[in-house]
């Protein structure tokens, strides 16, 4: 009952009874297929007269648009992700088209930066526009998260990767954004510092408007993939709270509110990338498997056991104590839909399936092609649009097509089979999902934008979604402070926000005295290093930084009325940076070699169990770690994303011989710089793929180098990055040793450092960073 | 065909000091990949082979097997939950390669690459290698993948490729014949580096030598190690399996070989390639290497990671302070319309159009070399090109060698069957597609649409072509110009390895289960005792 739903048209108002006090229900201002699954959250709609059949070479508009995208459309507008341009040029994001014409309204695009994004896998998510102001979320393959109005002015935007560590992986899978009421919900492995440092699969919660984090949760163990699970938004036990699964592997309950996380149901080693269903609102029905190795599509009764309280974590919810069922169908990376009763998903190998959601009987199943990768059906009007990876009427042995054409089926489903009503090849495989609003099918490849149907309004559109009432919020219990998380430069000061929460995470009141909150410097009792961040509150409630240049990490505890929050934050430099290692006090054992070591400075992102400092021959210096061959690429981030335009140094050594050696460089604004010892190269690169520049540089094994690089960026947005390395000790040469011109050049990004240490150890010493002059 | 192990290891001690080897030398043994035949011709001279099969009921909860009904089934030994490592029959035992979803030993619990070791008669299991991954993950050693190796069997010992990325010689007995060296830490070794060690037993393997590739020669697997080896003399020739990193762009090791010669008895380093692949590789490196003598001189046949087949001679030369295995020719297996497009830019890796590198292992058959190009499955479908190469020519005979070459194939995993006495050519390919050709013309006689991926390599025996798919059908075609479809048998788990045959018993592998079948009646009748196969090594 808790999903939004749609009322009749004349009855614009719908009370729901839920709890003793309701808050008013709204309607919405922005109407459409706003998100990923769409209204129902299922990949179902319930509008009519949507097409019979389509036909490629008389579509009501095609874009070149390439990408993996499902559009989503909010009225006359159609907002979905994609890339344009070639190597260097390439970039992602999103483009507003008239959803009549295909007129291109507005375009947002990033260029793609230290990812390891890989064949042109861009474009893997969809927006999400929020129904009651329009606004527009994205969030790309490199981490970008940002916020758009509808007519594309940008209102806030995150670099995920440089300001929380989340990683990049080279299926390129990105979570598609949620809209909560007032948070903006996104996903994604991520090597923090602290508490957090760990890689894990974590979700956020961000506030819609002014693009502070609220919430950070941690609801699993170390992953084993990616994962773009979206979350499914329901309410359990008075909470408003979601269901996902993971990359370790688990189905997970969390609280939308506050991030806690509930419960979680462990069902495979692997990760998994399927959206799940909630069906009936009693039970999870979920699927995953690896391309390699077949997994199930289960269904779970939802545990309704909470923990006792946020600090111990989720519930571990034994498997076989909630599984109502089980069917051999597997996917690795396509999500089912619900029909009502009715399950429909496209296995790995590309049977289309149907299954009964009470008792998980298989009820049909037809072949439609060999293979299925991320896309998904949906069902509209009687009928199931299935995109197909590949056509497999492309790939007989007179086309000479294999893998370059995709499909779009349409069938009609009865409990007896599927209809084939119109089967046609696409241009481009397809990734994206299609989408069906306003009579009309949406559907990207990897070549084009498609828009199928008919132009003008079509009679057959649902009623406007209302949003259900809210429970009024029960007596406050705990405190939410906001932002949750703050990353800050000396002397600057953030307002921070407190709010009184219910024990359900439901929002009491803001706190107005802010006088009265009182703020301590809090150390976590499982905190490796214990550290404070150089910052203090004022009587106005804002955080403020002292001058001090010394990098600093901490938390806070806010008590007020009795109740308690938290947030942490780090504060960092100005340029100039200078770092040598001298200050470290190595008290740490290393238990594989057992050598002394400090850790790396805690504001450092994704440092820790990369890199150690130690002392070699009497000169202390960031080593590699080499005893967890989890971690040998490691890239660290020492500063702020809006760093921009400076020179960074470094000396830098690898360990090896003449046949191997490791890679280890720096990050200058969104470029790595790799002194590649095997390769005898100096490389430039940001996505290896699309902007990789090497010249040739001798150098030998187990001798120090001295690094060099600036980025210079020009007014027109182009830039250059130079480079140059000399053995330590020597005269720094005049020429760079590689200058790389790039037209659409990164206009900031935090300095960092670079290690890829597969077999040899390597290590890095006296960083600098300074203003270009 | 039911001479004891002792007496034929005195037959081929004799041959091998004659100083000619008949490989494998009990030919109705399938003692390597591609048989008794060096070449790698996935064929079989086997008689009164079963083509219709009923393999029993399998629970799809504990993976058990339940033969009421079964037709044709000698017996079926559960494996994993992934199966990709072919099937070897060698001195009774039966080798394939598996992962560690069903512990054998519940020492071993977890992710691990298994080599299982049954009895040829009964199917019961007798000894497994266990091998750690390796701790950086998918990288390199990629989780559940199992043991991916077909082993070569000589003389009691086997030789293999692990998921670690190391060359290892192992006794056909395991340790219930005693731990035999140099390699004696067999304990240490099945756990893996600093870990506590286990407690060995007679069902565990018992290592002779191990050459790690990592270690030894800096190489990067990208993320999985496979070549199943082919030895001449006293040389195994292995592909290192060196390529990319995670980033599927960066070649961390370009200066290690990507194919090596070992001792077979010591497992000392002979000689790298003198191909200098490192900075071409277009992915990783997964061909197994085939032999021939051409001319008199034996060559060792094997496909790069760039797309090319390269014939090395089979002695080491040495040159500074390392040996090489000299290239008499080498053949760019991409066509020139898979490199650019008609526009004449660059295609680029891995797009659907353009160039793949060489998966399959390259066939040697009559002074020819047949070979598909291919790719990672994980890139999806793609263009292809099977080529028959003038195995004759010496240097860069890209231009001048190729006899024919069929492009309606797709990309392929698939190695080639070619049947001597009809001359007809079976290969598979990643689209689904089962190609009947002419083997001297490459002239196309019929093609078949399997619905699935094929993943795995035709067997053409007793006049019949055997394949399996991913989704677990084998499918019997009768040998023949005219397209027909004997059998078609679901296994109940994808099939991604290649049937087999040896001593008249057919073997296929799905990921979960090994069939032996068998048609007794057939059997009885017209097996050919031996298979002429001779290969001169002067």
């Amino acid at each position: 009952m808790k999903a939004s739903r749609r009322i009749a048209g004349g009855m614009m108002w719908l009370w729901l009874g839920f709890g003793a006090t309701l808050t008013a229900a709204r309607a919405d201002a922005a109407q459409g297929w706003l998100s990923w699954r769409g209204p129902q959250q299922n990949g179902t709609s319930l509008e009519t007269g949507l097409p019979d059949t389509v036909d490629p070479d008389h579509p009501l508009w095609t874009a070149d648009f390439p990408g993996q995208s499902a559009p989503v459309v909010a009225g006359n507008r159609v907002y979905v992700m994609g890339y344009l341009g070639e190597e260097g040029d390439l970039q992602e994001g999103v483009i507003c088209f008239d959803a009549d014409t295909g007129k291109e309204l507005w375009r947002k695009l990033y260029s793609d930066f230290l990812s390891d994004t890989v064949y042109l896998r861009y474009g893997t998510s969809s927006p999400a526009v929020d129904p009651e102001t329009g606004n527009v979320y994205i969030q790309g393959t490199q981490g970008i998260l940002a916020a758009f109005t509808a007519d594309g002015k940008e209102l806030w935007e995150h670099s995920l990767m440089e300001e929380y560590g989340r990683l990049t992986f080279p299926n390129s899978r990105t979570a598609s954004p949620v809209i909560d009421q007032d948070l903006v919900i996104t996903r994604g492995i991520t090597a923090n510092w602290g508490a957090q440092g760990p890689a894990a699969d974590r979700f956020y919660a961000f506030d819609k408007r002014t693009g502070e984090l609220v919430w950070a949760s941690t609801p699993g163990g170390p992953p084993k993939d990616n994962s773009f699970s979206h979350p499914q938004l329901g309410w359990l036990e008075g909470k408003r709270v979601f269901y996902a699964a993971t990359g370790d592997g688990a189905v997970v309950c969390v609280n939308a509110r506050t991030g806690d996380p509930l419960w979680r149901v462990q069902l495979t080693k692997a990760g998994i990338n399927a959206t799940v269903l909630v069906h009936h609102d009693d039970k999870i029905i979920s699927i995953y498997g690896t391309p390699y190795e077949p997994g199930m599509l289960v269904a779970l009764k939802i545990s309704k056991t909470m923990p006792t309280n946020a600090a111990a974590g989720p519930v571990l919810v034994d498997r076989k104590a909630v599984q109502l069922w089980s069917d051999p169908i597997s996917t690795s990376t396509s999500s089912p839909i619900l029909v009502g009763d009715r399950v429909y998903v496209v296995s790995e190998q590309g049977d289309l399936c149907s299954v009964d959601a009470n008792d998980g009987k298989l009820l049909w199943r037809m072949k439609l092609g060999i293979e299925e990768r991320n896309s998904c059906p949906v069902y509209a009007d009687g009928k199931i649009y299935v995109p197909m990876l590949d056509d497999p009427a492309a790939n007989t042995e007179e086309s000479g097509e294999a893998g370059t054409k995709g499909a779009l089926y349409i069938i009609k489903p009865s409990d007896a089979g599927g209809e084939i009503l119109c089967h046609v090849s696409l241009d481009g495989r397809c990734f994206g999902t299609p989408t069906p609003y306003n009579g009309r099918i949406y559907l990207q490849t990897t070549r084009h934008l498609y828009c199928f149907g008919k132009a003008g309004d079509s009679a057959g559109l649902p009623a406007p979604v209302v949003e259900e009432a809210w429970p009024a919020p029960g007596p406050a219990t705990q405190l939410q402070v906001i932002p949750s998380e703050v990353l800050m430069r000396p002397g600057q000061s953030v307002p921070v926000r407190v709010r009184e929460l219910d024990a359900n995470g439901f929002t009491v009141q803001d706190v107005t005295d802010v006088k009265s909150v009182k703020w301590t410097p809090f150390i976590p009792p499982t905190a490796k290093v214990r550290s404070n961040m150089k910052a203090a509150f004022n009587g106005d409630g804002e955080l403020v930084a002292t001058g001090d240049a010394t990098p600093s990490a901490g938390a806070f505890q806010a008590q007020y009325a009795g109740l308690k929050g938290y947030m942490r934050g780090r504060v960092l430099p100005y340029l100039p940076l200078k770092q040598d290692f001298e200050w470290a006090t190595l008290t740490e054992t290393n238990a594989a070699d057992n050598a002394m070591f400090a850790y790396p400075p805690l504001p450092w992102i994704g440092a820790r169990f990369k890199f150690e400092i130690r002392d070699l021959d009497g000169n202390k210096v960031l080593a590699k770690t080499m005893d967890n061959a989890f971690f040998q690429r490691a890239t660290v981030f020492i500063g702020d994303p809006s760093t921009r335009n400076y020179t960074m140094e470094a000396d830098v050594m690898s360990e090896g011989n003449k046949r191997v050696m490791s890679e280890v460089g720096l990050v200058n604004q969104r470029y790595y710089i790799v002194l590649k010892g095997a390769a005898k190269e100096l490389e430039v690169n940001s996505n290896l793929e699309l902007f990789r520049h090497a010249a040739p540089f001798e150098c030998t094994a187990n001798t120090w180098y001295h690094l060099k690089t600036r980025v210079d960026v020009a007014p027109d947005g182009s830039g250059v990055v130079r480079a140059k390395a000399w053995k330590k000790g020597d005269a720094e040469p005049d020429a760079w040793t590689i200058e790389v011109p790039h037209a659409h050049a990164h206009q900031s990004g935090s300095p960092g450092l670079f290690a890829f240490a597969p077999l040899k150890r390597v290590y890095i010493d006296n960083i600098t960073v300074t203003p270009n002059p | 065909m039911k001479t004891g192990r002792i007496l034929r290891a005195k037959v081929l001690a004799g041959l091998v000091a004659a100083g000619v080897l008949l490989p494998g030398a009990f030919a109705a043994d399938w003692p390597r990949w591609g048989g008794p035949d060096p070449g790698r011709d996935m064929y079989s001279p086997a008689r009164g082979l079963p083509d219709h099969f009923n393999p029993g009921n399998i629970d799809p909860n504990t993976d058990s097997v339940d033969l009421t009904g079964s037709k044709n089934v000698k017996w079926v030994a559960q494996l994993g939950s992934q199966a990709f490592g072919n099937v070897v029959v060698a001195e009774g035992k039966v080798f394939i390669g598996t992962n560690n979803e069903h512990p054998r030993d519940p020492q071993h619990q977890g992710d691990r690459s298994i080599l299982m070791c049954f009895d040829e008669k009964t199917g019961e299991f007798l000894w497994q290698l266990v091998v750690p991954k390796l701790a950086s993950g998918k990288v390199n050693d990629w989780e559940g993948l199992g043991l991916l190796s077909s082993p070569c069997v000589e003389s009691n010992r086997v030789y293999l490729v692990t998921s670690r990325c190391e060359v290892v010689c192992l006794t056909t007995d395991g340790m219930a014949a005693g731990n035999h060296g140099p390699f004696m830490d067999e304990a240490q070794y099945v756990v893996g580096p600093g870990k506590p060690k286990a407690k060995i037993g007679p069902k565990d393997a018992d290592i002779i030598w191990r050459y790690d590739m990592m270690d030894e020669l800096g190489v990067f697997p990208h993320n999985a190690s496979n070549c199943s080896v082919i030895i001449i003399g006293d040389i195994v020739y292995v592909c290192t399996s060196n390529g990319m990193d995670w980033t599927h762009s960066n070649i961390p090791s370009p200066n290690a070989p990507s194919f090596i010669a070992l001792n077979k008895n010591t497992g000392e380093f002979l000689g790298e390639d003198d191909a200098h692949i490192g900075n071409r590789i277009f992915h990783g490196q997964w061909c197994s290497p085939s032999t021939g003598i051409v001319n008199g001189r034996q060559l060792v046949f094997w496909g790069g990671g760039d797309g090319f087949v390269y014939a090395f001679d089979k002695t080491p030369v040495p040159a500074g302070d390392t040996s090489y295995l000299k290239k008499v020719w080498w053949y760019d297996c991409n066509p020139p319309e898979h490199k650019v497009d008609p526009t004449g830019r660059p295609y680029k890796y891995p797009a659907a159009d353009g160039p793949s590198e060489v998966n399959a292992t390259p066939v040697f058959y009559k002074n020819r070399v047949y070979v598909a190009v291919g790719q990672d499955p994980e890139h999806g479908e793609g263009v292809g090109n099977l080529t028959c190469i003038d195995a004759t020519q010496t240097g860069d005979v890209t231009k001048t060698a190729k006899i024919w070459s069929y492009d309606r194939i797709h990309r392929s995993l698939s190695t080639v069957s070619i049947d001597p006495d009809t001359g007809l050519l079976f290969v598979g390919d990643f689209s689904g597609f089962i190609h009947c050709l002419d083997a001297e013309t490459g002239q196309l006689y019929w093609t078949h649409d399997m619905k699935a991926h094929v993943w795995g390599s035709t067997l053409v025996a007793d006049g019949k072509v055997y394949v399996g798919d991913e989704d677990g059908d084998l499918v019997v075609f009768a040998d023949s110009k005219e397209k027909k479809v004997i059998s078609t048998t679901n296994l109940g788990a994808a099939i991604y390895s290649t049937p087999i045959v040896a001593n008249g018993t057919l073997y296929v592998g799905t990921q979960t289960h090994l069939f032996a079948f068998y048609d007794q009646d057939a059997a009885l009748k017209d097996q050919p005792a031996k298979v002429d196969i001779k290969l001169d090594t002067h």
